[in-house]
């Protein structure tokens, strides 16, 4: 007969996760979000502005 | 068919396809519904208390809307989730310098030359439930991490590789030192 892992039955039962968390993370990511999105605005490309200013343009 | 019933057909590896291009708050909430429940216990089995594991979860879910875009997946997402997961768990327990874990695990750490006897999972399997549960909050938090990934989450030795980022052979020592010092702190709880 095939034993159990017992490694399956740690921590059980599960733990309610807190309702309140929930709203918590969501907020701070909608805050992380805003902040890197504000962020955007005022960065550039770098690599690309960099990449256009040494590019030399082909004569037609 | 309305908007959630279209998001929960969604297969985790679309969803976070679609979160990483439009860093979709709405698409990310999703996530943590379908995870919140995992996240949390596992986040519960490294901490004291209902207010630690709270905010470790809080920073699991912060971080992985920033590293969202780093899954490449080479393995399933779950699975890379709780290895992101266990990361960070042990990164706060080591944080810890008060812990009695590490206190432990130290003092463990001096019989290293006795630990390396060949444990088979039979002799794993015969562990009592209370008594390993016991062990597993002793032992050094790596370790405990990758026992868990092994034999609660059933990742494959492959996947291990691809998340630990080593080869084949460091995966099994690990995983068979990581089982000898279980079994040896599980000998020594009365």
């Amino acid at each position: 007969m095939e034993r159990e892992n017992p490694f399956k039955k740690i921590g059980i039962p599960n733990k309610e996760v807190p309702k309140e968390l929930k709203e918590k993370v969501m907020s701070e990511i909608a805050s992380l979000k805003l902040v890197t999105d504000i962020a955007s605005l005022f960065t550039s490309n770098y690599q690309a502005t960099m990449a256009s200013f040494f590019k030399v343009k082909k004569k037609s | 068919m309305k908007n959630n019933d279209l998001l929960q057909k969604l297969t985790d590896e679309e969803l976070v396809e679609k979160i990483v291009v439009h860093k979709n708050t709405i698409l990310f909430e999703e996530i943590y519904d379908r995870y919140a429940q995992k996240i949390y216990n596992k986040c519960f089995g490294f901490v004291k208390s209902k207010e630690e594991a709270k905010d470790l979860t809080q920073d699991v879910f912060l971080k992985l809307f920033t590293k969202l875009s780093s899954y490449k997946k080479q393995a399933k997402f779950s699975t890379w989730l709780y290895s992101f997961t266990y990361n960070l768990c042990v990164n706060f327990v080591n944080r810890n310098k008060e812990n009695k874990i590490n206190k432990y695990s130290d003092v463990l750490k001096d019989h290293d030359i006795h630990l390396h006897i060949e444990v088979n999972e039979d002799s794993l399997f015969q562990m009592r439930v209370d008594k390993l549960q016991k062990a597993i909050e002793l032992i050094d938090p790596n370790e405990k991490s990758i026992l868990l990934l092994k034999y609660q989450d059933d990742v494959s030795i492959k996947e291990l590789q691809i998340l630990l980022n080593i080869n084949e052979s460091a995966v099994k020592m690990r995983l068979k030192r990581a089982k000898s010092r279980i079994i040896e702190i599980y000998n020594s709880i009365s």
